[in-house]
Formats: C-alpha cells, sequence, structure tokens
C-alpha cells in the first residue's frame, strides 16, 4: 500500500533516478505522507494545537493580569515614581522632607515625560471628634493635581473631594469609627517638625471606600497647605507623586530625572515603592514557566513518539527508496520536512482558535468574578484583559516548532543506517 | 477471558513496542512529578498562610462582640462567664486565651504611630505566636505586668529603645480618651513587619485598668486539629449566645480563599497537561490496534470475544497510564524529600509577607493528593483507551484476511 502511493507520485521515480530532486517535490511527498495515516496526524497535530492554545490564553492572561495589577497598584496612591528625601521610604518621618518643595514639583511639571504631577505631606496624628480619638495618617494634597495621580479621589462616597481649604476627605471605616457625618469638625494632633505639637481642625466634606478596611481606617486626606503649616513645614513636602505615559517606562524616566534631582533628594519607581508587587509577579511568572516547560515538552515528547512509530513502520518503503538510488539524506530531509508540516497543522487551529479568542477577550476585558476579595488584597483589576503580543501569542508556536523539528530528525536519522537489502525483506 | 491471560497478552503486546511505549511511560512520569511538585509548592504556601494567621492572633476559632468587626474598642468588649471553658470538654482543645484588643496611639518624645494594644496574659499565649517570640530584653512576665513589649521595627520608627518609656492613647469604657505611660520591658522580632509595627503587648489587667474595665474583646482558642472546628463552633455557639463565634475562615477571608485556590490549582494543573499528554497516548493505542489488524482478525475468527478485545486495549492502556504514574510519583518524592524540612525564601520575603507566610517554606507532599492524582490517572487511562478500543473491535476477519 505504501509502495503503491509512492508510485503513483511518478516525479519521484524520474527525479530519483537523476539524484537531484526539487524542494517543491519533497514537499509534496512529506505532504502526502502525512496524510497516509490521517489519524495518526490528526491525533499529533491536535495534540501540537492544544497546547498552543493553552499557552497562548495562558500567558496572555498572565501578562494582562501583570498589567492590570500594576495599574491598579501604581493607580491607587503610590504613582509611577516619587521623588522623596532619600531617608524618607525607609523612615518615614516628618523631618525628612523636600525642602522647597513646590519649586521642585513645577520643574518636574516641566519634564517632558512627566503626564502628572502632585506633592504631599503626611504625618500621623490624632484624629478626634468630640470625646473620640482614633490614630491615622493625615496626608496633605493639592485638591486639583492630586486626582491625576491617584485614585482614592474616585473613591468617593458621599460629599464631595475637598473642596475648601479646611476640608477633610476621610474613609468611611475610620468615619464610623469616630462616628462621623458630613459636616463634623475633627481635631489633628501630631509631632510637628521641630518636636512640638501640630494641631489643626477640619471640616469632613467627604467619605471615601476603597474597600479595603485597613486603608479605609487609617487614611484621611487634607488640603497640602493646611498640613504644611500644622506641622511647621513651610514649603517642604515628603512626596512628590509623578505619572508617567505607562507605567513599565517608570525605571526608564526616574534614571533620566535622577542627576537632575537636589541633594538628599532621590527619584523612586515604583518598583522600590511596591517592592512586593514586583516579588508577585516574579513568583507567579516562576510557576507558570515551569508549566509552560512541561506542557510544550510533553507533547515534544509525543510528536517524537508518532515520528518513531512512522519511521518504524516506513523501514521497507525506505530501503526501496534508497535502493532506487535516493540518498539517505533525502529522506531525513523529506520526514524533518513532514514534521515540519506536523507543526503547520497543529499551530493553524491551535493559533486560529487562541488568538481570535484573546484578541476579542483583550478588547472587552474578563471581569474575575467571585474574587473581589482576593482582588482587594493582591491589588488586582476588576477586569482582566489579555495581553496581545509577540510575545504572549509567538512563545508557543516558536518553541513547539523547535520541539517539533528536532522531534522529526532524531527518529529520522536512524535512516541513515539503513541497510537497503536488510530493509526490503522486512515483512510490511 | 481470564484475567491473567488479558494481562500477560497485554503486557507482551506492550513490551514488542519498547522505544514508543517507553516514551509514552517517560512523558506520564514527567508531567505527573511536574503536577505533583507544584502541588507542593501550593499546598506548602496555602499550609503556610493558614498556620501564620492561626498563629497571628487568630486561632483556629474566635468568639467576638458582633459588632467588634466594624467598630473595633472596647465598647465591643464582653465579659466571659466563669468556667466557660467546661462546655469545650468534647472538643480536643490546645489551648485558649482571652484578650483585651484595642486601637491606641503610641507616642515617644520624637514620633507617633497608631497600633494595636493588646492585654494578654502570657500564660495563655502558648497558642500564638506570642508563646515563641524572640524578644530583646524582657518578655511579659503576666497578667498584670505593667510594662510593654512592642515590635523591633516600631522601636526603630519610634527612635525608642528597652527601658525607656512611651505613652499610650485609646478611649476607655466610657468613649473618653485615656492615656498613660510605660516602660519598654523589651522589643520583638519577627519574620513579618507588618506585626512588628502593629501589635503592641502589655498585662492584661493593666489594658483593665487604663480602660477602666473588666471586659475582654476577644476569646480565641487553638484546636487540635482544623478538623474540628465545626464541632468547637457549635459548643461555642451553644455558651456565648449573643456573641459571634467565628472560625479563621470566616476572619481571614482573604487567606481561606488562597487555601481554596490550591485545592483547585491540583485539577487545573493535572488536566492541562494531562490534557495535552493523551492526544500521545490515543495515538500509540490506535497505532498499536492498526498494526494488529491480522492478529486481530484471526483471534476473532477463532472465536475471541469482541468484549475481549476491548478489554485487552483497556488493559494495555492502563498498564501504560500505571507504570509512567507510578515512575511519577517516586519520582516527585525524590524531588520533594531533599526540600522537606524547608526551603529559605528571604529573597522574596515582602510577597511572603503580604501573604502572610513565613521566610522559610515548607512544601508539603500529601497522601491524599498523590492518591487523587493516581485515581485519576486510571480514570484518564481507560477513557483514553476507548477509541483504540473501539477501533478494535470493527476489526472482522474478514478485514484481516484481505490484508
Amino acid at each position: 500500500m505504501a509502495a503503491a502511493d509512492i508510485a503513483q507520485a511518478p516525479p519521484v521515480a524520474n527525479s530519483a533516478g537523476t539524484g537531484s530532486v526539487g524542494m517543491g517535490l519533497y514537499m509534496r511527498v512529506a505532504w502526502r505522507n502525512l496524510w497516509r495515516n490521517g489519524r495518526r496526524t490528526w491525533l499529533t497535530a491536535g495534540g501540537i494545537a492544544f497546547s498552543v492554545f493553552l499557552c497562548v490564553a495562558f500567558m496572555s492572561f498572565q501578562l494582562g493580569s501583570y498589567d492590570g495589577m500594576i495599574d491598579t497598584a501604581t493607580g491607587m496612591m503610590s504613582g509611577h515614581m516619587q521623588v522623596q528625601h532619600e531617608d524618607y521610604l525607609d523612615d518615614p518621618k516628618v523631618a525628612n522632607r523636600i525642602v522647597a518643595g513646590s519649586d521642585l514639583l513645577r520643574e518636574l511639571e516641566d519634564s517632558p515625560d512627566i503626564v502628572a504631577a502632585a506633592a504631599r505631606v503626611e504625618g500621623f496624628a490624632l484624629v478626634s471628634v468630640g470625646e473620640r480619638s482614633f490614630g491615622g495618617l493625615v496626608m496633605g494634597v493639592d485638591p486639583v493635581r492630586e486626582p491625576k495621580v491617584s485614585a482614592l479621589s474616585g473613591q468617593i462616597v458621599e460629599g464631595e473631594y475637598l473642596p475648601r481649604a479646611d476640608s477633610a476627605y476621610v474613609g468611611k471605616a475610620l468615619g464610623t469609627n469616630l462616628g462621623l457625618k458630613i459636616g463634623d469638625e475633627i481635631f489633628v494632633l501630631g509631632s510637628a517638625l521641630e518636636g512640638g505639637v501640630a494641631a489643626a481642625v477640619f471640616n469632613v466634606d467627604g467619605f471615601f471606600d476603597t474597600g479595603q478596611v485597613e486603608l479605609d481606617r487609617s487614611i484621611l486626606q487634607v488640603p497640602l497647605s493646611a498640613v504644611q503649616s500644622a506641622f511647621g513645614l513651610g514649603d517642604s513636602v515628603h512626596r512628590i507623586v509623578l505619572m508617567g505615559k505607562n507605567a513599565n517606562d517608570a525605571t526608564a524616566i526616574a534614571q533620566g530625572l535622577a542627576p537632575t534631582l537636589p541633594e538628599e533628594v532621590r527619584v523612586l519607581d515604583w518598583d522600590k515603592l511596591l517592592p512586593e508587587l514586583r516579588q508577585m509577579i516574579q513568583m507567579d511568572a516562576v510557576t507558570s514557566v515551569i508549566v509552560y516547560v512541561l506542557l510544550l515538552a510533553i507533547v515534544t515528547l509525543s510528536v517524537a513518539n508518532s515520528f518513531t512509530m512512522t519511521v518504524f513502520e516506513r523501514t521497507r518503503e525506505f530501503g526501496m527508496l534508497v535502493a532506487i538510488g535516493m540518498k539517505p539524506g533525502g529522506i531525513v530531509a523529506m520526514i524533518v520536512i513532514e514534521a515540519l508540516c506536523m507543526w503547520v497543522v497543529g499551530t493553524a487551529i491551535g493559533a486560529a482558535v487562541s488568538y481570535a479568542l484573546m484578541i476579542g477577550l483583550g478588547a472587552v476585558g474578563v471581569p474575575i468574578a467571585g474574587l473581589e476579595d482576593m482582588a482587594g488584597q493582591f491589588m488586582m483589576p476588576e477586569r482582566i484583559h489579555p495581553e496581545v503580543s509577540f510575545l504572549t501569542l509567538g512563545t508557543a508556536p516558536v518553541v513547539l516548532l523547535a520541539g517539533t523539528l528536532v522531534a522529526g530528525l532524531i527518529p529520522a536519522l536512524r535512516v541513515r543506517r539503513l541497510k537497503p537489502v536488510e530493509a526490503l525483506r522486512e515483512e510490511e | 477471558m481470564p484475567l491473567k491471560l488479558l494481562l500477560q497478552l497485554s503486557w507482551r503486546n506492550l513490551w514488542r513496542h519498547r522505544r514508543r511505549n517507553g516514551i509514552l511511560v517517560l512523558a506520564i512520569a514527567l508531567a505527573v512529578t511536574g503536577v505533583m511538585l507544584m502541588n507542593t509548592l501550593m499546598r506548602g504556601m496555602a499550609a503556610g498562610m493558614r498556620e501564620a494567621v492561626i498563629d497571628n492572633l487568630t486561632g483556629h476559632v474566635k468568639v467576638i462582640h458582633p459588632g467588634y468587626m466594624a467598630d473595633p474598642g472596647i465598647g465591643r468588649g464582653f465579659e466571659p462567664q466563669e468556667g466557660w471553658e467546661q462546655a469545650l470538654a468534647d472538643v480536643p482543645v490546645a489551648g485558649w486565651a482571652q484578650r483585651v484588643r484595642v486601637p491606641a496611639v503610641i507616642m515617644s518624645e520624637r514620633e507617633t504611630r497608631g497600633v494595636q494594644l493588646v492585654g494578654v496574659d502570657p500564660a495563655q499565649e502558648a497558642i500564638s505566636f506570642l508563646g515563641s517570640l524572640s524578644v530583646e530584653g524582657e518578655a511579659l512576665s503576666g497578667a498584670e505586668d505593667r510594662r510593654i513589649v512592642i515590635g523591633a521595627t516600631l522601636a526603630e520608627q519610634l527612635e525608642t529603645s528597652v527601658g525607656r518609656r512611651l505613652v499610650i492613647m485609646t478611649q476607655g469604657a466610657d468613649g473618653l480618651n485615656r492615656e498613660a505611660g510605660y516602660r519598654i520591658a523589651g522589643t520583638y522580632d519577627t519574620d513579618s513587619n507588618a506585626l512588628e509595627r502593629v501589635f503592641v503587648f502589655t498585662g492584661a489587667q493593666t489594658v483593665a485598668r487604663l480602660l477602666d474595665s473588666p471586659a475582654v474583646t476577644e476569646v480565641s482558642l487553638r484546636l487540635e486539629s482544623g478538623d474540628d472546628i465545626p464541632l468547637a463552633l457549635a459548643e461555642l455557639n451553644a455558651v456565648f449566645e449573643d456573641l459571634d463565634v467565628k472560625a479563621w475562615q470566616d476572619l481571614e477571608p482573604q487567606v481561606a480563599s488562597m487555601v481554596l485556590v490550591a485545592d483547585f490549582s491540583l485539577y487545573i494543573m493535572y488536566f492541562v497537561i494531562m490534557g495535552a499528554l493523551v492526544f500521545g497516548l490515543v495515538n500509540a493505542l490506535a497505532t498499536a490496534v492498526m498494526e494488529r489488524v491480522r492478529e486481530l482478525g484471526m483471534l476473532r475468527a477463532l472465536g475471541m470475544r469482541p468484549r475481549s478485545v476491548v478489554a485487552q486495549v483497556v488493559v494495555e492502556s492502563t498498564l501504560v497510564m500505571t507504570a509512567g504514574v507510578v515512575a511519577g510519583l517516586a519520582l516527585a518524592i525524590g524531588c520533594f524529600v531533599p526540600f522537606a524540612d524547608g526551603i529559605d525564601l528571604s529573597a522574596f520575603s515582602e510577597t511572603m509577607e503580604l501573604m502572610g507566610v513565613r521566610n522559610t517554606f515548607t512544601p508539603r507532599l500529601e497522601v491524599a493528593d498523590m492518591v487523587t492524582v493516581f485515581l485519576l490517572s486510571l480514570v484518564l487511562g481507560v477513557l483514553a483507551s476507548l477509541y483504540p478500543a473501539r477501533r478494535a473491535v470493527k476489526v472482522t476477519p474478514l478485514d484481516a484476511m484481505r490484508r
């Protein structure tokens, strides 16, 4: 049966005689050989398609969720970058400040890479209303600039965001614990710069609810100048929060800014501001790489198995081809081309399905239902947009191309040891 | 056909194609090893998180006032009646502790911070991380100790040290502010900076005096085994009628959902990787059937039942699967043993802290999971043989003779 198929392809007989066989012919013969056992080809190609689909889908979701996590986490409070006193990150005390903050802020705003900038002053203080009091972080912010670098102003559930010079924007949980309502007066008491007492009075004009109780219980925002004067800070600030066009550019922009900064002041990218975010991504990436490697290794093994069977079954046919003058190298080339065709079929199916799905889902995003608790804790966005890039779509096909070629080549190399006479004598 | 003959036939058939079946067994073993090792990591992570939250003053079960979660303070305290613990006679309890835990502001000469002031009886705290704390200076001596123990990180932030005084400010039972000065007995150091920043400990009676209330805000219980939680909940609910009795899963839902994810991920991983493998398995079995058309036709002509033909293919598939799974499990155990005592993960400390896990990470290889993988593989082996077996049954003596 096998010999009959070959005989039906007259060019083989002709050109094999001359010893030079064209590439197009190899392709045609390899393609036909592949479909002599359609079931096997479909099963092997199906394995390739399955793993291409899974790898593409997993990688797109994974990288998409990283981008979403970074955007959500940096957009909440920290921004893409921050300019701080060099000791502030490790020791956030009032004295570790940037003197002449407003000049530096204006300079940074003029930098072409910076999309938005806002200065903050922070101090820990006792927040009291009537006889009740609670400890909290008092954050002095610029009511106009702050919404451009932080999502906190958008988490408003009641009232307005800092409409007046003595307004306070308070976490819902802190408000509940203190029994606050809109319009109430609160007293803020902390340690000022020179060791004295920092005291100020604010009016509660708005409440926010981020869904993270710890945050909602510990933060209140008030206008920048009020905190600066209460803490005796003058024009000093603690953080200048910066947003670039894209969180991924933060490191490069930060490097560019560093030499322009005054002494004792440094710029930190989100990598350093939120080290747990980078580590979480790295840890997740390491474990997923193990899965991808396993998946692709297993499919490669199954392709190798398929070709081992193929080559074994066709010993007699190969013997005949060699006997009528085909070089063993030509047979190896033919088998490798068969492997290539197998890859094309499998990858085409797997890629077609997964690319269509990922591009479609990438546009609309996938809501993560039922995991809101974790989403809050692990800084996940509400929707994941699968990332459609060369990396996510291309990795699995390229790796499998190499795997399939090796899987075809190794059994094919056995053909070089083929002895035509013995091979022809072999039972079909 | 007797089973022994069936096994013998299948075994010999497999042995006829050593290379092909060898590759299959290798692929299965690789897949199983990978799945199991990932699973030991997930399990270890989940167990680490669970242990950490249970240690961090949560315990397995906690009794609190219904309003405490939304408004933590002594106003949401309660007084457990004497001898309540006798209700737990039937529950294997490792220990319990009564605590007063209130938000407070702590002040040194230079800095001010928000903390949780926790009044404890050190004798009861063997059930929490307090029991095994490494303290620089002195630990608390008893419930009436009037000094405080604070985290090393907090001490740094407050620019203070052992032996100096700090002022603590909080709300009393009447809602009025109280403040008092306390001497630092010692500073404690844990894997988690977050813990060190938040918890300030002193004697339970000292807090009671400051707050002017004999009430406690929580009773925390540690059980001999997490399996007894439902029993403990039932018994405690009967004693503390007006209070909330909560399992750690309700108190720390994020950690509980991570533990669930670990349960789930075993199945996802398994089906993803084994799914890719099934294509290869079906392929090899179907090839083995098609190669034997003549042989199968002859057997049928001699009177072998279709049933036996099916059985033969199923047995072959199951044998390959079993060999692969056993090898894979053995390999997984081999890889696991060197790390059984824990892996140092301090490089990832911030994440581990975020997720509530300690720096040394102990993977866990659970027998139940190995059994699950084994049984799933047997099922998968049978499923994979269905298509090849159908092909084998279709072979008639006539087909075979035409060849």
